[in-house]
């Protein structure tokens, strides 16, 4: 075996996936190499570190219970979406209420503001003149002779 | 009680009971393939615990074309991905944070050892080994935690991945290659 393939199965070699026929191979390579014989040992204590992880395992006995009132939790959470819902309802409404509103007044000013407009108010002008007939104060203005003042 | 058994009480009784008894059968294989993404069993658990609530959502839909352990490795697969993607967007802002704040990165990620020279050395090579692992590409990756954690053969790992039996294989073996080059360029070799 030469080194590139010993490199090749060195990570198989520590997790007992390397081919059976290989291992008297790889272990004669190692056993003559100091590179790899080096790379190996390097690599064992950190790769072998998986087997250590899976052993401080330690089982939480209220796991089942845990995610039970997480799903009972969730269970109940429809109710808020709900009232959430309806919150978000109540308050579309006064939204669209007062656009309505706004739209409402808006055309009620346009249709006021047409006295703006010069034909409806020369319309009213000549109202107000004929008004001025039965004005009280309206009297005729007798002529004056300025000549006296002279 | 078999695992279709105790689903069928799940889906047509809502049975919380029936569904406490799968979690306690399957947790162990859950929380240790998470653990694979993760860096602690704390996190794991985290994870654990989503993983099946997904799994009482999904039950409905579970059509025992598959095993039940494929369909839940399958959803703690993808919880952690999304996890590790996640927590890599973070950590990557936080750095930018304390860049900005500090002039100096990962100040805040330091690693808290617990107290003796041998769960120290533990703490380093788990950190060295998740840092390698998680340089990993995503395939690559779960084939490993697959087979390392859960030890599942090729065709296991095929039906969880959705992949070949000789897709699994190549996977594997460019795992490993590229975590052998990892693992010893993190020991500065």
């Amino acid at each position: 075996m030469n080194c590139k393939l010993a490199q090749q199965n060195m990570l198989n070699y520590l997790d007992g996936t390397i081919n059976k026929g290989m291992v008297k191979a790889f272990e004669e390579h190692v056993d003559s190499c100091s590179s790899c014989q080096n790379e190996l040992q390097l690599l064992k204590p950190i790769y072998k570190q998986v087997e250590g992880e899976l052993g401080e395992y330690v089982p939480n006995p209220y796991f089942a219970a845990k995610i039970l009132a997480k799903l009972t939790e969730k269970r109940e959470k429809p109710a808020t979406i709900i009232t959430q819902k309806g919150y978000i309802l109540a308050v579309s409404l006064a939204a669209a209420a007062v656009v309505v509103g706004l739209f409402v007044g808006i055309q009620f000013v346009n249709s006021g503001s047409s006295l703006a407009q010069p034909e409806i108010a020369t319309i009213l002008a000549n109202d107000y003149s004929n008004l001025s007939d039965s004005n009280p104060y309206n009297f005729e203005v007798e002529e004056v002779d300025t000549s006296l003042n002279k | 009680m078999e695992d279709n058994d105790l689903v069928g009480r799940v889906i047509e009784n809502n049975d919380h009971q029936a569904f406490a008894q799968l979690v306690e059968r399957y947790q162990k294989m859950v929380v240790t393939t998470c653990r694979g993404f993760v860096q602690s069993y704390a996190d794991a658990e985290d994870l654990a615990q989503d993983v099946f609530i997904e799994l009482f959502e999904s039950l409905p839909s579970f059509r025992n074309e598959s095993k039940l352990s494929t369909w839940i490795y399958r959803i703690a697969v993808n919880k952690s991905l999304n996890f590790v993607r996640r927590r890599k967007r973070e950590v990557l802002l936080g750095n930018l944070y304390f860049w900005n704040k500090d002039g100096e990165s990962s100040a805040h990620a330091q690693t808290i050892y617990p107290e003796g020279e041998q769960a120290m050395m533990n703490s380093e090579r788990s950190r060295l080994l998740r840092m390698a692992i998680n340089k990993l590409s995503e395939n690559q990756r779960v084939a490993l935690i697959l087979s390392r954690y859960q030890e599942l053969s090729y065709k296991e790992i095929a039906d969880v991945m959705g992949v070949s039996v000789s897709s699994v294989e190549s996977l594997l073996f460019r795992a490993k290659e590229n975590l052998r080059k990892l693992l010893l360029k993190g020991n500065n070799i």
